[in-house]
């Protein structure tokens, strides 16, 4: 019986020993290509940290140090890769983030959707490698950001619950319906309660909000539910973020 | 017979003295005009140009010599174009726009041109909104961006004027929003020389380039370039990921001083210079040109005084016994000082005219190449020039003047 309950005991210690390395060769995929990493880390779900280098100089040891340690500590959302900037086998990821004129060593980190939620050069802290990861709506605001559109934020109090009405007159309207995207967020949905925390909104407020991001990223306001369409439409106007006409006049 | 008709006759008589003092008044004057409107156009150019570039920065490599503001990028020495994404990386506020360059100089149809590589707006608010997440921490947490300075917008290309999407605001605005890779906007001049219009293409370096844009003409020596897309240019000019200057434009003067130091220590290896150090040079050059052009006139204005002076006394003296034949016929001491006095004149205010004409056509002949701006005449040097000729005529006149109407007629009927 001894020797049984040994027996069970032996295997489930290799069993997690072969999960862990599995883990570690997941989250630091040395043989795969930057390009294969992206991909892997899209479909997973994680988080890449790419830290470009030139030199494996003291700086880029910090750097790699630093973004491991993150990495470990966040290994089941999250991977890193190393990519030498005159590597030619890495030259389209190279490329797509123009590393070569970015000044090294960098760690740029990019979400699953695509957007790249940090780059940092020189050096990197742990709390700027913690800013970076988002939650999936958050994200979806960075994306956007990043496509050089207007984020309209609307903050809702249940997964059933409407858009302000300003909100939607704005996304539907001529000025602005093609220079926005909309995201919905639900004060219900647990994993989106970081992003509550950071646009500093209270998830038990019982009417919808709306928050407006213009790129790269500015925050143009938070509004009540009784905002009107004008007061949205002036924000905007005045921040000269949507390079209208009304925008250019405002501006000058 | 009038005063005026008796002056007339004697200069015609003896016109070689009378000549020499005009010609050594002129001179003066046409010293005084001439190097007085190019350093007043000179003058007007750099402040205009001040005006024009506001708060504006250079980013050089370390060894660049630096002279001209417009030629700030043909020094040929280089700096990584990674210097670009540091300074749009570091947040430094009062950055509004940059404009890094490189140049190649090469030929279209054997004609000589300055290709120069910029990059668009587009590329700059790429990487920078790389940066979202720790901007919207940044505004959540410390409120808006750019709050330091009214109307700043406080990072680097975060609004795109509609005017920078109009390709030929690159002349003035030095910004452009877009530019495909083999996109490339024509300078005036080169655009005439060689007959290209938008649309209509060219060969360069064994690619084919499409005209984009003809640039208005700027009177400067960006109407002798190709601009094309930086990255196409630095894969032409095999040199890397390089630049020969980034052009870093301030919101305003108030954050420049400080800009200045934050670049300096975010990149050492460069060196950063204001317009305003960089036109300082060229404001003391044209203040030591007009304090020399006075220096210069006042040396041939008492040069052609004296000469005045010497042709009077000589004509007075070899004129003894008209002199005398006129007083003789009840001439008043008077009259003859007027007599010579007018003559003076005459030599003064002449030579005063042709210094006035023969400046002018020299600053409107030579002036471009020397400071390669457009000329335009400076009026107060005219009118200095000429008032001042008059008097040193009038001035070194006076003794000849004085001796002629004390001459004692039974003296001068000695002689005969």
């Amino acid at each position: 019986m001894k020797t049984l309950k040994c027996t069970q005991f032996c295997l489930a210690m290799l069993f997690v020993l072969g999960n862990a390395a599995l883990n570690t060769t997941s989250a630091f995929s040395a043989d795969l290509s930057a390009r294969q990493v992206l991909e892997n880390a899209s479909e997973e779900g994680k988080y890449t940290y790419l830290l470009f280098y030139r030199n494996n100089d003291q700086r880029t040891r910090m750097m790699e140090s630093e973004t491991s340690q993150h990495v470990k500590n966040h290994a089941d959302r999250t991977q890193f890769k190393k990519v030498h900037v005159y590597d030619r086998g890495e030259s389209d990821v190279v490329n797509q983030f123009d590393a070569k004129r970015i000044p090294v060593p960098a760690v740029i980190a990019v979400a699953p959707n695509g957007a790249i939620t940090c780059i940092h050069n020189r050096s990197i802290s742990q709390q700027q490698l913690e800013r970076s990861l988002l939650t999936t709506k958050y994200a979806e605001v960075v994306l956007a950001l990043q496509n050089d559109k207007i984020a309209v934020v609307s903050l809702l109090p249940t997964d059933d619950s409407k858009p302000t009405k300003a909100a939607r007159q704005f996304l539907k309207s001529d000025d602005f319906s093609d220079r926005s995207v909309h995201i919905q967020v639900s004060a219900e949905d647990e994993s989106e309660r970081d992003f509550y925390a950071r646009v500093k909104v209270d998830p038990e407020t019982e009417q919808s909000q709306v928050i407006l991001f213009a790129p790269p990223g500015r925050h143009l306001g938070t509004f009540d539910n009784d905002v009107t369409l004008e007061t949205l439409t002036e924000k905007v106007h005045a921040s000269g973020s949507c390079n209208c006409e009304k925008c250019k006049h405002n501006h000058n | 017979m009038k005063i005026r008709s008796l002056v007339w006759k004697e200069i015609r008589q003896r016109p070689a003295p009378s000549l020499a003092a005009l010609l050594a008044v002129a001179l003066g004057v046409s010293a005084l005009v001439c190097v007085q409107s190019i350093a007043d156009s000179s003058a007007q150019q750099v402040a205009r140009q001040m005006s024009e570039l506001g708060a504006n920065i250079l980013v050089l490599p370390k060894s660049a010599n630096l002279q001209d503001y417009y030629a700030a990028d043909l020094h040929g020495e280089t700096l990584p174009e990674e210097y670009v994404t540091s300074i749009i990386l570091a947040q430094a506020v009062g950055v509004e726009e940059m404009a890094p360059k490189l140049c190649l100089q090469t030929t279209i149809q054997e004609t000589p041109i300055t290709l120069t590589g910029i990059l668009p707006r587009s590329e700059f608010f790429k990487k920078s909104s790389w940066q979202s997440v720790d901007l919207m921490f940044q505004e959540m947490e410390a409120g808006a961006l750019g709050s330091q300075h009214e109307n700043c917008t406080g990072r680097t290309c975060q609004l795109t004027d509609e005017s920078m999407k109009d390709l030929k605001s690159y002349s003035k605005t030095r910004v452009v929003h877009d530019l495909a890779p083999y996109d490339a906007l024509i300078g005036a001049d080169v655009a005439q020389k060689l007959q290209l219009t938008e649309e209509s293409e060219f060969q360069l370096l064994g690619d084919t380039f499409r005209v984009a844009a003809v640039l208005p003409a700027s009177g400067t020596i960006d109407d002798q370039r190709v601009f094309a897309h930086l990255h196409t240019v630095q894969d032409l000019s095999e040199q890397g990921p390089v630049v020969n200057v980034i052009e870093v434009m301030g919101c305003c003067e108030d954050v420049t001083a400080g800009l200045v130091s934050e670049l300096e220590d975010l990149l050492p290896e460069a060196r950063v210079i204001t317009i305003s150090q960089l036109v300082e040079a060229q404001v003391g050059m044209n203040r030591l040109m007009s304090r020399l052009s006075y220096l210069l006139f006042a040396i041939l204005m008492l040069v052609g005084g004296a000469s005045i002076a010497s042709v009077m006394f000589a004509n007075v003296s070899e004129r003894r016994r008209e002199l005398g034949t006129l007083m003789a016929l009840g001439a008043t001491p008077r009259y003859l000082q007027r007599l010579v006095l007018m003559k003076a004149a005459m030599i003064g205010i002449g030579g005063g005219l042709t210094g006035m004409i023969a400046g002018g056509v020299l600053a409107i002949v030579v002036g471009p190449s020397i400071v390669d701006v457009p000329l335009s005449i400076s009026i107060p040097a005219i009118g200095w020039g000429l008032i001042i000729s008059f008097l040193i005529a009038m001035i070194f006149s006076y003794l000849p003047a004085r001796k002629a109407a004390h001459l004692d007629p039974s003296v001068c009927f000695q002689d005969v």
